[in-house]
């Protein structure tokens, strides 16, 4: 049985590290998608993404809220996708950076908060959405895995997906205010 | 099968979980209920969003690469300490691996209902907004950027006018309205005229960021969804509310009280104990009317600016009978053609419609010979839908005759829906020489040397401070590398050897390059110590760390007082010199327990973990410890403080990373500095 997010933070500041590779397997992909849908570029958000674990772990021990893990996350992957941002700007003086920028702005931006909306359901139901679409496993192994029977699986993801249309309903009407930089 | 029912089902269904008599049943009731339909449509399409996001990542596997990093660096301290002078620039690859303070969510401080905050008085007093006038003033900006905002009844932008003085393309004017955009680089001398609907949703955005009952809304819902707190203060003719998030950013939204309106909003981000503000937006002029001539720009144009009118002519280059794939490359190959026949024009229309004077500006220093390959085109779905990468190699003479290889690999994308969606343009990525390695006029010289003795001779250049030589092996040479490596002595050059994983762990996966062990003498680096008597056991500890130029580097964090020793008499005798001496000789003896008696238990334990993780990536510990001589100490009355100068030289024994894979064929350093 997978443990939660909370106890995973807790056994990293109990003295295993090790542990923060749990955390890893069952974010790099919603953190990967997240952060290629910002940057634009597959390669860039690996190393973005990389950057952002490394960045989380060294400052795992001022997260308050542990089972805010994967949202505290996605703001440690944001801002260092500015960094990173900028120092490609910096560095090629052409419109390729720009038009990054632009990217983010325009074309995805009705798709990259479907990660933070992932972020934003209960820990249960982003589990179950993890495995089933980013580990692409069925619905079967998903209740394998989990150890619960496939009805568990199929009503959980119901809830979740009301949840996501909901949250992602709320974002669609609404412009970005406290997330908005300039 | 009822409503409910079916309801229930329409996951399984989707899934394709349901037993034949149920599916069945499940299907003629959505033939029927418009309803349950568009649920299950609703559901189906999520469901596809969300394959093909995981389709996206399906190949990612970051947990090896980072678990290598974050065992290996769980240890770095967070600011500078004499060792992390010591081991500077060891790594050298990739992002800077700083730890960067990570943000902390701010208690909700207080539950706000609208009422409580007067939000009917608040909307009754706004109404609408027709006309604004918005200062902007980025962290990093001299001059603030400025907006005037006209809208109409139901708060659509009309018009719009920008002024951006700190821009990549200098100071820009801006006018827009839903036919027409209009922009003047003025420090570029062009203007450019174009239609886009790109600006309204950011005018759009402010006007929204003035209306205090949209902005408070939706402030509230977050703070219900637990993504932000909430603090509520009082103060004079202001209300001022502060909204913290998760990710560490922060907003301090300043309202008139007399008006209800907002007066300004700062956003900060918070970061460990530290806040920095990022971003001051003013709001001001609000419903003050705006001349229409605001929005023109025309008028005020100089006689011979160049225009570029995209209103009027075609952009990009036809798709015509072509495929995606084909378009991009065709675009691609046209666009570097027009570079080779020098028709600027050209190559601005297809790069968007770039001023042609841009494009001779930019391209004009240096000749592209020939185009050698073109393509084939790779799709860049993450990018956008219709967006390709399009590799290529062209053959460009630098203005000083070279002949070098430059491989370009532009991003291409048909039209956006508002301009010419069948016509595609060249958006970035054409950069010619800067990053590209040249072809020397004796390259062969360089290319016949082995990696040991590209390294070899990259040191000697190093050595002689011979910055043009020392460039042809490593391009990025910036002036903090050159202050660090100047006038050093080499000690030993070893035989190269490859390695999946750099030595320490730090290589990117599949390094394509060798390495050199190399120990050499480093030039001396000066600084200063900080150091202080001014405790209860009146013995002279250090307490910060400074540069030659007397810039604090880190401030030693001392959590107790430096208490009484046994012995304390001895050490009260020290002079300050003397102290920061016997801190230096305690430290490269690795005698923690004489350290403690000069500087704060953080550092020793920095230091120790440093040390730990110097032996684990296999350096020898003792070889690198430098000598530090410690000159004259100077009382500064501000710090209250003794200021002791301080000379470091050392020896750095390790593995220069080298690569060869580029289109001049030679060595060039690539980390391991």
């Amino acid at each position: 049985m997978d443990l939660t997010d909370k106890e995973y933070v807790e056994h990293c500041r109990d003295g295993h590290p090790e542990d923060f590779g749990l955390l890893v397997a069952r974010y790099q992909k919603p953190l990967f998608a997240y952060l290629a849908s910002r940057v634009g570029d597959g390669g860039q958000a690996e190393e973005v993404a990389q950057e952002s674990f490394v960045r989380a772990f060294l400052s795992l021990k001022k997260l308050r809220k542990p089972d805010s893990f994967y949202s505290w996350l996605l703001g440690i992957a944001g801002r260092v996708a500015k960094e990173q941002f900028r120092s490609l700007a910096h560095r090629q003086r052409d419109r390729e950076a720009a038009e990054t920028m632009m990217t983010d702005a325009t074309d995805s931006r009705e798709e990259y908060p479907l990660e933070e909306a992932i972020a934003a359901l209960p820990e249960s139901q982003r589990q179950v959405i993890l495995l089933r679409y980013y580990e692409r496993l069925s619905c079967q192994e998903v209740a394998t895995r989990l150890g619960v029977p496939l009805g568990t699986v199929t009503k959980t993801l119901s809830r979740a997906y009301a949840l996501l249309r909901q949250e992602l309903a709320a974002r669609a009407g609404a412009e970005p205010t406290v997330n908005q930089t300039q | 099968m009822n409503c409910a029912e079916c309801r229930d089902n329409l996951v399984a269904c989707a899934e394709g979980l349901l037993d034949r008599e149920a599916l069945l049943e499940c299907q003629s009731h959505l033939e029927i209920c418009a309803g349950c339909r568009a649920e299950y449509q609703a559901i189906t399409s999520l469901q596809q969003r969300l394959v093909s996001r995981g389709q996206a990542a399906a190949e990612v596997a970051l947990v090896e690469p980072v678990m290598q990093r974050v065992l290996q660096e769980r240890n770095e301290p967070e600011g500078e300490t004499i060792m992390s002078k010591i081991l500077k620039h060891r790594w050298g690859f990739g992002l800077s691996a700083a730890a960067g303070a990570a943000a902390i969510i701010i208690a909700v401080i207080t539950t706000l209902s609208p009422k409580a905050f007067g939000i009917e008085q608040v909307i009754e007093a706004y109404n609408h907004v027709r006309f604004l006038h918005v200062k902007t003033f980025p962290g990093d900006q001299q001059a603030p950027n400025e907006f005037w905002i006209k809208a109409d009844e139901q708060g659509r932008v009309e018009k719009a006018r920008y002024y951006l003085p700190e821009t990549e393309d200098g100071v820009k004017l801006i006018t827009w309205t839903p036919a027409k955009a209009e922009v003047w680089f003025q420090s570029k001398h062009g203007f450019l005229i174009l239609q886009t609907k790109r600006i309204e949703p950011q005018m759009r955005s402010l006007l929204e960021q003035s209306q205090p009952q949209l902005y408070m809304k939706e402030i509230l819902e977050q703070q219900k969804a637990g993504k932000v707190g909430l603090l509520i203060q009082e103060n004079g003719e202001s209300q001022v509310i502060v909204a913290t998030n998760s990710s560490g950013q922060k907003q301090v939204i300043t309202i008139d009280k007399k008006t209800d309106l907002i007066t300004s909003v700062k956003w900060y981000l918070v970061e460990g104990d530290h806040e920095v503000l990022r971003t001051r937006t003013e709001f001001s002029d609000y419903n003050v009317p705006i001349e229409d001539k605001m929005f023109e720009l025309q008028d005020q144009l100089p006689e011979d600016v160049n225009v570029a009118d995209q209103l009027t002519q075609l952009i990009g280059v036809p798709q015509g009978n072509l495929t995606d794939e084909q378009a991009a490359a065709e675009t691609v190959r046209q666009f570097f053609q027009a570079l080779v026949d020098k028709d600027y024009k050209k190559a601005g229309l297809i790069y968007g419609g770039e001023l042609e004077s841009n494009f001779k500006k930019q391209f004009g220093a240096f000749t592209v010979a020939r185009i050698i390959s073109v393509g084939p085109s790779e799709a860049q779905t993450n990018w956008v839908k219709r967006g390709f990468r399009v590799p290529c190699k062209v053959e460009i003479i630098q203005p000083d005759g070279h002949k070098s290889v430059a491989e370009p690999s532009p991003y291409v994308r048909p039209g956006d829906d508002e301009a010419h969606p069948d016509r595609w343009n060249i958006t970035g990525g054409v950069s010619l020489g800067e990053n590209a390695v040249k072809v020397l006029p004796d390259n062969e010289k360089y290319a016949a040397m082995t990696a040991e003795q590209t390294a070899r001779a990259f040191f000697e250049a190093c050595s002689r401070k011979d910055w043009n030589e020392a460039g042809n092996f490593m391009p990025y040479l910036n002036e903090q590398l050159k202050e660090y490596l100047g006038g050093l002595k080499i000690i030993s050059v070893g035989e190269s050897f490859t390695a999946e994983k750099y030595p320490g762990g730090m290589a990117p996966k599949g390094y394509p390059g060798r390495f050199v062990p190399y120990e050499i003498q480093l030039p001396p680096q000066e600084f200063n110590m900080r150091v202080s008597s001014a405790n209860p056991a009146k013995r002279c500890v250090v307490t910060g760390l400074y540069d030659s130029k007397l810039k604090l580097e880190q401030d030693f964090k001392w959590s107790t007082e430096p208490e009484v020793l046994t012995n304390n008499d001895a050490y009260a005798r020290l002079t300050p010199t003397e102290a920061a001496q016997a801190y230096f000789d305690a430290q490269s003896k690795l005698d923690w327990v004489e350290m403690r008696k000069f500087t704060s238990e953080t550092d020793v334990e920095t230091t120790k973990k440093e040390i730990a993780m110097a032996e684990k990536a296999g350096m020898d510990v003792h070889k690198i410890m430098p000598t530090v001589e410690v000159g004259e100490a100077t009382w500064s009355p501000e710090q209250s403080a003794w200021f002791v100068k301080c000379r470091m030289s050392q020896t750095k024994k390790w593995n220069l990373a080298l690569r060869k894979d580029n289109a001049a064929g030679r060595w060039q350093v690539d980390g391991g500095i």
